[in-house]
């Protein structure tokens, strides 16, 4: 039986009622994540085997994609909370080049690095099937949580779990 | 086929505790068609041709493509799964039926039809890429609290009336839908020369 996280559904105040409720769902039994290696808007390379270990939250997105736009700036205040407790943040680029999301951060500015799936291999390998995807993975480089669209991640409820998969 | 039997479901009263209703979205003005039975939440927003138009040129598709997609009744689909619950809704585009006012039931063009035609003309990767993104998933699962926002495209003239029979799983469950009294965007830009 899936255990769904709905943490805070029941205690919301009325005036939230209407607000969707804010979900991780756990992957059961956890994956293994695939390995990717990828360059930032400058150049850096990044390999999630590299990050073994870690708290890994991977993010897939576009600019064109309003969902993905809608949560990119919770995203900032997300990493701005973990960052100091030990959790990375990825977010993967699909198909666009790197001037194109250089533009996009001028209006939607984020410190977490941005990498670049150009040729959508990487998307491929993870069978995402919708922008935006997020996927937890755990410091033994398993997937153990998945939120397919957009969420509000700077929620505490929905980073807890998170949280819990530090050794 | 079972889209007969589902009519006739669908057009009894309430096979579900949801009614389509059709607002004109605030920011655009354009009709938007929307369902929910608390458990699941379809919307469906009108897209002007030109939006698409505009929309793919940007993206790296030629005039002529961009074009064809244009004319191909675009509407931006947005899908949750609204239970608290642990059911699984499953959708499958291939399984959804159009029926044009006075004619029969017929599928919607789906992207992997599209990526076809992308390949026979040598679209460039990148913007195909950005089709396939673009597009509602052909096949999608959605836990509680998932949700998507893609493109679906209709195969319809500009203007067309249209019934749309949406069909999903939740759980083990077939589940259908019938949005009747659809309207594709004119086109506008047509109109005016």
């Amino acid at each position: 039986m899936r255990k769904l996280l709905l943490p805070f559904l029941l205690l919301m105040p009325l005036s939230a009622a209407h607000a969707e409720p804010q979900t991780l769902t756990p992957v059961e039994p956890p994956v293994a994540a695939p390995d990717f290696r990828l360059e930032d808007m400058d150049g850096n390379r990044y390999a999630l085997s590299d990050l073994q270990g870690e708290v890994v939250i991977v993010n897939f997105w576009a600019t064109w994609c309003p969902p993905c736009r809608e949560e990119m700036p919770s995203m900032q205040r997300a990493w701005e909370a973990l960052e100091p407790q030990g959790v990375t943040m990825l977010a993967i680029n699909v198909g666009e080049d790197p001037d194109t999301v250089f533009r996009f951060t001028a209006d939607y500015p984020v410190e977490f690095p941005i990498l670049f799936d150009r040729d959508s291999a990487v998307i491929g390998d993870w069978k995402v099937m919708g922008l935006p995807a997020t996927y937890v993975v755990d410091p033994n480089g398993h997937i153990t949580y998945r939120a397919i669209g957009g969420r509000e991640w700077d929620d505490p409820a929905l980073l807890a779990p998170v949280l819990e998969l530090r050794d | 086929m079972r889209w007969p039997a589902v009519l006739a479901v669908a057009f009894s009263a309430a096979a579900h505790a949801g009614e389509v209703v059709r607002i004109t979205e605030p920011e655009t003005g354009l009709p938007s068609w929307q369902w929910s039975d608390g458990r699941a939440a379809f919307t469906f927003n009108q897209r002007l041709p030109d939006q698409t138009r505009a929309f793919f040129q940007a993206r790296g598709f030629g005039a002529e493509e961009a074009e064809r997609i244009a004319q191909a009744c675009v509407f931006q689909a947005i899908i949750r799964n609204t239970a608290t619950t642990d059911h699984v809704m499953r959708l499958d585009l291939a399984e959804w039926r159009v029926r044009p006012a006075g004619g029969e039931f017929r599928p919607l063009i789906i992207e992997p039809q599209w990526q076809k035609r992308w390949a026979a003309r040598d679209v460039a990767q990148p913007a195909r890429i950005a089709f396939r993104w673009s597009l509602f998933p052909t096949r999608q699962s959605f836990e509680p609290g998932d949700w998507n926002m893609g493109m679906i495209t209709v195969g319809l003239e500009p203007g067309a009336t249209f019934d749309l029979a949406v069909a999903w799983h939740e759980g083990e469950q077939p589940q259908e839908r019938l949005f009747p009294g659809m309207v594709c965007a004119p086109d506008l830009a047509m109109e005016e020369l």
